[in-house]
């Protein structure tokens, strides 16, 4: 009988996440540090800061997609713009309508 | 601001990117600790900015994602530089200004002092010019500790004193106690010896050997209560002194002559209204008036507000710009009446009459008449006056008067 990879995988990983997410809240460690999640920090409607990300998947003035270690987040709006982008973090503004977490 | 001071210094450029894998591209500089900021989406590509030195290390990534860099735009210290290499009397002009500036950094500039209110400014700068210090003097040649302490010793009145630099300008920051001075003086054995001639009217003594009492006609400097106060045993011989600070309530009635004079004639100054400004520039010993043409009055009030050049909040230059206010006016001859006369001289009267009652003297008796000539128009009599006496002076103790010292 064959296996199917995918929905194993990503069985496994959730697994993994759950169990760091436990973890890290049993030995009070930040979850960004422990799991590797994103941290995003947004400001009134206008400003938005991301840390703990991969890389940018696409990128235009009304649709920004970040990927990070355990899902792609969707920031959509309107004449969105990256004040810095940096290794660890980066600066959104513009007007923010929607901020979507896609597996 | 911090940011944005230090990529132009540093150098930044604006490029735009086109073609290929953008997206890779941004993320292979972020991988690569390249910081790109303002970056958005242009038509075909992006456009942000990165520091020079990161900019140098875009073409293995360029390479890599396929895209087309172009630089758009190039800011900063760097750039300017190379845009001006050939222009050597510029580069000159800026080694200089540089070294000026350092230059100047070696003197003090401007005296500042703060914290005093009885010991006025004019005095402390006189003192300071006294010791050879003043604007323009370099800073290595001042002794701080020793200025501070030299202060303390002129000026008995000064309780704390801290001289420091701060830039180009030197800060005086003072503090007065007058109380605790009174207080250290009011402990010491003291005699009261008089300050006016007259006769007392009344006397309570609090501490000392009173010499006079009420009826007594004293003068300037006579003794009249001892700081020393005599032990007595019980056969009525003294066997010791006990020093004390003498102190007493003497009232003493005196004569004050009083002469005041108003010429009918008088010479009057009218400001005409017209008024002009010029404004004057000095830089070290040389200076500038604008505009350069004489003054147009005969006779003008002048008044001038000087502000010094500074660089920083204590970096002061000798740079001095000055607005000069130039007011005219005409000196006249008025005559007055002898009534008028009379007028301002019973007004003169008044006005010392409440001077003195202000500082704690009783006018006992007046005596001023006002007699008029054609020409002038005198106030001339006397004051019976009555007021306090008694000044404190240090005390020779009986040891001290025999050459024993004290232990």
């Amino acid at each position: 009988m064959k296996r199917k990879k995918r929905p194993l995988r990503s069985r496994e990983s959730g697994r993994k996440q759950e169990l760091l997410s436990r973890i890290s809240e049993k030995a009070l460690i930040p979850e960004d540090i422990a799991a590797g999640s994103s941290c995003i920090t947004v400001t009134g409607q206008n400003e938005l800061v991301i840390e703990n990300y991969k890389g940018i998947l696409e990128y235009n003035p009304e649709k920004l997609v970040i990927l990070t270690k355990q899902c792609r987040v969707e920031i959509c709006g309107k004449r969105l713009e990256i004040l810095y982008y940096a290794r660890e973090e980066m600066k959104i503004k513009g007007k923010i309508e929607c901020i979507a977490y896609k597996k | 601001m911090k940011g944005k001071l230090l990529s132009w210094m540093k150098g930044s450029v604006r490029i735009r990117i086109a073609g290929g894998f953008c997206e890779r591209f941004l993320n292979l500089c972020a991988y690569h600790n390249i910081r790109l900021w303002s970056l958005h989406p242009v038509e075909n590509g992006y456009e942000a900015e990165l520091s020079l030195n990161g900019f140098r290390h875009l073409k293995p990534l360029v390479k890599k994602c396929h895209v087309n860099v172009r630089i758009l735009e190039k800011r900063g210290i760097p750039f300017f530089l190379f845009r001006h290499r050939k222009r050597k009397a510029l580069l000159f002009a800026l080694l200089g200004a540089c070294s000026l500036i350092c230059f100047l950094s070696l003197f003090i500039w401007d005296i500042e002092i703060v914290g005093n209110r009885s010991v006025t400014d004019e005095r402390i700068l006189d003192y300071l010019n006294m010791e050879q210090i003043h604007q323009g003097i370099l800073k290595s040649t001042l002794d701080y500790r020793q200025l501070a302490a030299d202060l303390r010793q002129y000026f008995p009145e000064l309780t704390w004193v801290s001289v420091k630099l701060q830039g180009t300008r030197l800060l005086i920051d003072l503090k007065e106690n007058g109380d605790r001075a009174e207080e250290a003086e009011d402990s010491a054995p003291a005699d009261l010896i008089s300050d006016v001639d007259g006769v007392i009217v009344r006397m309570v003594t609090r501490a000392g050997t009173p010499l006079v009492s009420a009826g007594t006609a004293i003068r300037k400097g006579d003794l009249l209560v001892s700081g020393s106060v005599e032990l007595l045993n019980d056969s009525g011989e003294v066997y010791g002194y006990q020093y004390t600070a003498a102190d007493a309530d003497i009232f003493v009635k005196t004569e004050y002559s009083y002469q005041d004079t108003v010429e009918h004639k008088q010479l009057k100054k009218r400001y005409t209204g017209n008024v002009t400004s010029r404004r004057l520039l000095k830089i070290g010993a040389l200076q500038a008036g604008l505009p350069f043409f004489g003054n147009p009055y005969e006779q003008y009030d002048c008044v001038a507000d000087t502000r010094q050049l500074r660089l920083l909040e204590n970096f002061y230059v000798p740079v001095f710009y000055s607005k000069i206010v130039l007011r005219e006016y005409r000196t006249t001859w008025q005559i007055c009446s002898p009534e008028e006369a009379e007028e301002q001289l019973n007004r003169n009267l008044q006005n010392f009459l409440e001077k003195i009652q202000q500082k704690g003297v009783q006018i006992f008796q007046n005596n001023v008449k006002i007699e008029s000539t054609d020409s002038v128009s005198t106030a001339g009599g006397t004051l019976v006056l009555l007021q306090k006496a008694g000044r404190r002076t240090a005390l020779a103790t009986q040891n001290q008067k025999e050459g024993i010292p004290a232990e």
